[in-house]
């Protein structure tokens, strides 16, 4: 049994070993800071906050809805949310271009009246990253309006304040701690976020191009070095959410 | 139209079945006691618009806040309505002088105005460090800033529930004087739920005592102690009740007799006060109508501390309220048989 454990443990800490141990400690600073390596740090950034902050804008009022309004359909909602989460990234490209592509259902309309399009845009490859990162953040969310102190909301209620001021001024900054939880959840999903971006946005170097899609190219290219100078980054960062949230985690296990 | 709170509340809510009509005058505090699960709490949450009405109308100064009949219901949040929580709920994110200073803001005054105003409340109730968290203060310290915050908006109807039951006995004298002050400046109608009588009695003038949802007596504590009107109500005063049934001046109390002045028939209720009980260890001689043979169950100190309550079983098992030194002349703390006498005139008798 003791055996099977070790191995099983091997099987997660090999990986990240060998990923350490080919490092290229020597040229890591040269490598990360190649012009291509830095459009595609610097844009994976850009978008990854972007569709945090999307993800947050749109989240926010529909995990509280679901955590605070009983309305008929609500299981069907609660389930809908977490289909990015389950749902292979590439069929969430797919499912994206059919809906907000250029011929797509509500894409046709953008592109009528606003002469707006999203594929193959910068603009896309956030709303790529949104799609699959929103989920983390409203389900943190709204686990942490289901399990908030509503006594407090009563109080500010008799104190005359309405229910937007209530949001406002006592839930969220109640639920504070884990919101800041969802939020770092979800930007590391949509910094990491590969599939739908390239099958959505496609990867093209500075619009597009997020640091896993440019590892993606280099890969096919050849150049073992910056490969695993990038990836590293993102394990890096990885690390940092790990240990940011293992509070949180650790006492929720 | 007239200045105050005129309400009458009926709900369902659980197994508590509430309906109880209530009257204060403006500038005047009324007390609401009774025991655990009387429904003092959904009243006052009724009141404050956070339990809708089944049936019945809250009016506030001649404006109706709440009419079941009319479909008619003001939210918490436009009620001109105070509250002190019993657990305080001061927002732990905010500081004691911004938890004062939130409802002003929420009544749309600016933010340097709001804690202007706030840190006077402050003041008022001895609060000196406003920057503090809630989490930081003490359980009298946020019971000051509660009362404060409540305070604040100068609500016409002030509720507080329970207000000193969180503070230790030591804290809660003080805070019982420094409440029956602030109340005093409150302009409005004061509501106070509680099931402690002294603390009724320190901040209330008229007292309403609800039992299973309904008002089963209402008036001053000296009312209520002349004639209380159940057992809860004797024991809240600390007054001896008993159900018996009276031809002339004597009254039957199981199979005890009891000697009253005044002659009376029917079921009546009888009340003893402690201290018209007078204890001795032999048979005494005297005027007194009323003397049987007793033994000692319990001595408790008294609520003022100079005088003990006497656990006293038998065939009338009652408590009387001896003096300290009488207790220990007499060695009451050793149990034993011990002569009971009550003057005749000390009784009172009502019929029930």
């Amino acid at each position: 049994m003791v055996a099977a454990a070790a191995v099983g443990a091997a099987f997660f800490a090999l990986p990240v070993a060998a990923l350490a141990w080919r490092a290229p400690w020597g040229s890591l600073w040269a490598d990360l800071t190649a012009p291509a390596a830095r459009t595609a740090l610097r844009l994976s950034l850009e978008c990854s906050l972007w569709a945090t902050a999307l993800a947050v804008a749109l989240g926010l009022p529909l995990a509280w809805v679901l955590a605070r309004v009983p309305f008929p359909g609500r299981r069907l909602v609660r389930a809908l949310v977490l289909v990015p989460l389950v749902l292979p990234p590439v069929v969430g490209g797919v499912a994206l271009l059919l809906a907000f592509g250029r011929h797509g259902v509500a894409g046709r309309l953008l592109d009528q009246w606003f002469s707006v399009t999203l594929p193959f845009t910068t603009a896309g490859a956030v709303l790529a990253e949104a799609f699959v990162a929103m989920p983390f953040f409203v389900l943190t969310a709204e686990a942490a309006f289901v399990t908030s102190d509503r006594r407090y909301e009563e109080a500010a209620r008799t104190l005359g304040a309405r229910r937007s001021a209530v949001f406002r001024r006592v839930t969220v900054p109640l639920a504070r701690p884990a919101l800041l939880a969802g939020v770092v959840l979800a930007w590391a999903r949509a910094l990491g976020e590969f599939g739908a971006t390239i099958t959505f946005a496609g990867n093209s170097p500075g619009r597009t191009t997020t640091v896993p899609l440019q590892v993606y190219l280099l890969l096919e290219s050849g150049g073992l070095g910056p490969v695993v100078a990038l990836s590293l980054i993102l394990l890096a960062v990885a690390v940092a959410v790990l240990v940011l949230l293992r509070d949180r985690w650790i006492g929720a296990l | 139209m007239s200045a105050g709170l005129e309400a009458d509340v009926a709900l369902r809510l659980g197994v508590l079945d509430l309906e109880v009509a209530l009257a204060v005058p403006a500038g005047e505090t009324v007390a609401v006691l009774g025991p655990n699960g009387a429904g003092k709490t959904t009243l006052l949450r009724a009141l404050a618009g956070l339990v809708p009405l089944d049936a019945g109308r809250v009016a506030l100064d001649g404006i109706v806040l709440e009419d079941a009949a009319a479909g008619r219901r003001a939210p918490s949040e436009h009620r001109p309505v105070g509250v002190v929580f019993q657990d305080h709920r001061l927002f732990p994110h905010l500081s004691a002088l911004d938890n004062v200073a939130f409802g002003l803001r929420a009544r749309g005054v600016g933010r340097a105005e709001a804690r202007r105003r706030a840190g006077g409340w402050l003041e008022r109730v001895g609060i000196a460090r406003a920057g503090d968290r809630p989490g930081a203060l003490s359980g009298g310290q946020a019971q000051r800033v509660a009362l404060a915050r409540a305070l604040a908006t100068e609500p016409k109807l002030l509720l507080l529930d329970e207000p000193l039951s969180a503070l230790d006995a030591t804290a809660r004298a003080a805070a019982r004087r420094d409440l029956r002050a602030h109340l005093g400046e409150a302009v409005g109608a004061r509501l106070v739920v509680t099931h402690d009588a002294v603390e009724a009695a320190a901040v209330a003038t008229r007292l309403v005592v609800v039992e299973q949802g309904r008002v089963v007596q209402q008036g001053t504590l000296a009312e209520l102690t002349a004639r209380p009107r159940s057992r809860y109500v004797a024991d809240l005063v600390g007054v001896n009740l008993f159900a018996g049934r009276a031809a002339g001046t004597e009254v039957e109390v199981g199979r005890f007799r009891l000697t009253v002045a005044e002659p009376v028939t029917g079921e009546v209720l009888v009340a003893v006060p402690p201290r018209a009980v007078a204890l001795h260890r032999r048979r005494p001689e005297g005027s007194a109508r009323n003397v049987w043979e007793g033994r000692v169950d319990a001595v408790e100190p008294g609520p003022a501390g100079d005088r003990a309550r006497v656990a006293v079983g038998g065939p009338l098992p009652l408590v009387a309220e001896v003096t300290t030194a009488a207790a220990r002349d007499l060695g009451l703390d050793g149990g034993g048989a011990v002569w009971l006498s009550v003057k005749a005139t000390e009784v009172a008798v009502f019929p029930s």
